[in-house]
């Protein structure tokens, strides 16, 4: 017996060690690899000088090794697919030809499959990664300088695109090396909050519009007690709310009625500083404790997600929630059309003390297009670029080849599957604007693009009674919509977005996690009365202590460099 | 003989009976529930009316799934995984646990190769070098992938060699008198004699093939390869709504349709359902004969 033992920590120790020796081997591979690489790069870019055309083509085809995901919403017309279709002709006519080293369904799957890539240093020259693995890939030095690239060959287009959102490049940049092309996303219209009110059960209970936060419990007060559905049964709730406290736009609104910014950096006397950790979110915790004891909030939502809580909503169960521009599209269009009494009606999120609040949006920018190190052409990745903004939003857009085409009277978006999506961040209050414009003068001459183009059409046909379908985008992109609402409290300057943005601190690798965590617990505890709101100021010492101050500290730093 | 059970024997019985009943109902209600819902029409199951019952019936989930060729391709690759991995691995199986189930005196090394197995059990090179390793030996991104790494599972070795050492032995040095060796001990006294632990181990075998569906993420290079039950993960696992666009959000709309995800989630559960009756008769005589040796 004694025997065996021996013998098996010996082989425990031998199988360690033959680890610990090939983790050595396959480190100086790596090394040995990006000395080469470093090299070539550097010749490279001295052959680049030549001709810099942002559009240009290349006389010698090259070729471009890439991995993606396809998300399992995305369609193709018949007899395409994602290596056969408009995109990779048109790459493959400008001399680009991209091979996929792999493909996988779905955001999340894809990230993760990033992350074994990276661990087991296996990448492809071209591929989109997420604010922590570019931070990851950037301190290990796997990824091309597009410093130059991005200088000489970007176009006036998307030069400008990356100057509307003017932290963009900065989170893209380290140690004054532009090493990614950020992905700027329209998040106004995906994220900012407003508030949804049932105007079907307003009417009927004869409730004033909402002008101030006591408005909304008022109203939401009403909606629990005055039975609004007329079943006879107290059935309904004020308020909708999911379990993701401070994370989802749902509770974000509300906050943000109490001047509280949770999850973000919000700039406080010159320093940035965390808004989850502010007085402002005690009080409105305070008030929505309340708010829940007397029932106006849903008493299920501490184990609703989004879907749940959309559930509720598409069951008449509620009759206000706090939720982005698109709710129209999901979930109340789901209701209207199998009941076309019901209304649903945006307001801009009442502040506290009247008027209307500044709402909080995440950053336009979370995921990056890199290419890595000892790839030879980084130039491509800016002609890239260039080419999605100029195929689908510039003066030479073929918006109905490139971007949408509709095959069997279903649309397609076929911009997805182009390999980089830049896209200007207040592309949907342009379109509102446009659209707007568009109606008074009863013609799309004003519109310019092809895309807001075709929704003109969608909203005359809607008008006019042909087209219920239309609803949903004229609820929210028509004169009186949501987006309308967003475009005004931007043109005020009340939507604000994280002070601090790009690859995450050090801290924050380490320590975010647990602090989101304890923040998320904290915050539905307190909701639910199973702890006293004055357990906020436990958790303010406690975040501080765990992290939370050197996170701050690293927060303020990254800020005075920028 | 009766005897009459008593009072706090039937108090018992009528408590166990209960929390066994319910502990049943916990499991079958989940599937009831799939199952209702992939037969109701699509305004009922958003609005969550669906309980147990369809509501509003139709068929036209099922019309769908079953005209999608990705669920059918899917299917099909999981079919041929699961009986390509269950027969190479019952086959590895068996040739391990035969030669293990000896004794040292007749095994010379049995005791270290033994060890060899028990400690792929404890310790394992973890996700990252298992892809470098399924890479570089170029498995990866074809069917192989998915059953050789892992072909030989442990545990059922342990499993079949238990109820190999429950065996008479005087069968065995019978058919060595009559002049037959190992292979002949193995296939025409063993195996026949294990076929309660082999239905058993064959069990575990397919359900793990079906149900597995990470490998298929992480060693399939296109979706067109994925085997159902990967297929499914990326059909049902949401996509994060913090951070859509206003033009995604209708896209997902589109695609959030639950009763085609009940559809696909049930028919992707039916074989399984379908194989284990048949299995299942063996499956209590198999784990427990082989635990008790003389």
């Amino acid at each position: 017996m004694k025997k065996s033992k021996l013998g098996l920590s010996t082989l425990v120790m031998i199988m360690a060690f033959s680890l610990v020796l090939s983790a050595c081997g396959t480190g100086n591979n790596a090394a040995s690899n990006q000395g080469a690489a470093d090299s070539g790069s550097n010749n490279e870019s001295v052959v680049n000088n030549e001709n810099a055309d942002p559009f240009g083509k290349y006389d010698s085809p090259i070729e471009l090794s890439a991995i993606r995901y396809v998300s399992e919403s995305t369609k193709f017309p018949n007899g395409h697919d994602i290596n056969n279709n408009v995109w990779m002709d048109f790459y493959k006519s400008l001399g680009i030809n991209v091979n996929y080293k792999w493909i996988v369904t779905g955001q999340e799957q894809y990230e993760s499959k990033v992350n074994i890539a990276i661990a087991s240093n296996d990448l492809p020259d071209f591929m989109e990664v997420n604010e922590e693995q570019l931070r990851q890939l950037a301190d290990a030095g796997q990824l091309a300088d597009l410093t130059d690239a991005f200088e000489k060959y970007a176009s006036d287009d998307l030069k400008e695109l990356m100057s509307i959102e003017n932290n963009a490049l900065p989170s893209a940049t380290f140690d004054g090396k532009l090493l990614a092309i950020p992905s700027t996303q329209p998040v106004i219209g995906g994220s900012a909050p407003l508030l949804w009110v049932r105007e079907d059960w307003m009417e009927k209970l004869n409730l004033p519009d909402p002008q101030s936060f006591d408005d909304v419990v008022a109203i939401a007060q009403a909606f629990q007690s005055q039975d609004p559905d007329g079943n006879g049964k107290s059935d309904t709730y004020g308020i909708g709310l999911t379990k993701d406290i401070g994370l989802a736009t749902t509770s974000l609104g509300l906050f943000n009625s109490f001047e509280a910014y949770p999850g973000i950096w919000i700039e406080k006397d010159g320093k940035l500083e965390y808004g989850s950790i502010q007085p402002e979110v005690k009080e409105t915790l305070t008030k929505l404790q309340e708010m829940y004891k007397n029932k106006l909030i849903d008493p299920e939502f501490g184990v609703k997600d989004t879907i749940k809580m959309f559930e509720s909503i598409t069951s008449h169960k509620i009759g206000m929630v706090v939720g982005p521009s698109w709710y129209p599209a999901w979930p109340f269009w789901d209701m209207v059309k199998e009941d076309e009494s019901v209304k649903w009606k945006s307001y801009p999120i009442p502040s506290v003390d009247g008027g209307t609040a500044t709402v909080q949006m995440p950053f336009s920018v979370s995921h990056y297009y890199v290419l890595t190190k000892d790839y030879e052409h980084p130039e491509v990745i800016v002609k890239l670029a260039n080419l999605y903004y100029q195929k689908l939003y510039s003066d030479e857009a073929e918006f109905d080849t490139y971007g949408q085409v509709i095959v069997d009277e279903v649309s397609i978006g076929v911009n997805k599957y182009s390999l980089v999506e830049v896209v200007n961040p207040n592309k949907d209050l342009i379109r509102q604007q446009e659209l707007e414009e568009a109606l008074k003068t009863n013609s799309d001459a004003a519109i310019s693009s092809s895309e807001t183009k075709i929704m003109f059409k969608e909203f005359q046909t809607f008008l006019d009674g042909t087209n219920p379908a239309g609803w949903s985008g004229y609820v929210a992109n028509g004169p009186d919509g949501s987006m309308r609402q967003l475009r005004e409290l931007n043109d005020q300057k009340k939507v604000i977005s994280n002070s601090f943005v790009g690859a995450p601190t050090e801290t924050m690798a380490d320590r975010k996690a647990t602090l989101d965590k304890l923040e998320q617990e904290t915050f539905v505890r307190i909701i639910l009365g199973e702890a006293s709101p004055d357990s906020f100021d436990d958790f303010v010492s406690n975040w501080k202590k765990l992290g939370g101050d050197a996170i701050t500290e690293e927060v303020n730093e990254w800020n005075a460099s920028k | 003989m009766h005897i009459k059970p008593s009072l706090s024997r039937k108090i018992f019985m009528a408590c166990n009976y209960t929390f066994l009943i319910a502990l049943g109902l916990l499991c079958v209600l989940p599937m009831v529930h799939i199952l209702a819902l992939s037969f109701s029409s699509k305004g009922p199951a958003t609005a969550g009316m669906v309980g147990l019952w369809p509501v509003d019936f139709t068929l036209s989930s099922y019309e769908y799934v079953l005209t999608k060729p990705q669920f059918l391709k899917a299917m099909w690759i999981t079919v041929q995984r699961v009986v390509l991995g269950t027969s190479i691995s019952m086959l590895l199986t068996l040739l391990i646990a035969y030669p293990l189930s000896k004794e040292a005196k007749d095994f010379a090394f049995r005791t270290q190769y033994a060890w060899f197995f028990v400690f792929t059990t404890l310790f394992s090179g973890g996700l990252i070098p298992r892809y470098m390793t399924i890479r570089d030996t170029g498995l990866i991104d074809t069917l192989w992938a998915l059953v050789i790494p892992g072909a030989v599972a442990v545990f059922n070795v342990i499993l079949l060699l238990n109820f190999f050492r429950g065996l008479p032995k005087e069968l065995e040095e019978a058919s060595f008198i009559d002049g037959g060796g190992y292979m002949t001990s193995l296939w025409r006294i063993y195996a026949p004699l294990s076929l309660p632990a082999m239905a058993t181990v064959t069990l575990f075998t397919v359900v793990g093939q079906w149900n597995e569906w990470f490998d298929g993420l992480l060693l399939m290079n296109t979706p067109e390869k994925y085997p159902l039950s990967s297929y499914l993960q990326t059909v049902i696992v949401q996509e994060n709504l913090t951070k859509v666009t206003a033009d995604q959000a209708a896209m997902l709309a589109e695609v959030s349709n639950r009763t085609f995800k009940a559809a696909q989630i049930f028919i992707g559960a039916l074989p399984i359902l379908c194989v284990y009756p048949f299995l299942q008769r063996f499956f209590v005589k198999g784990i427990v004969m082989g635990s008790v040796k003389e």
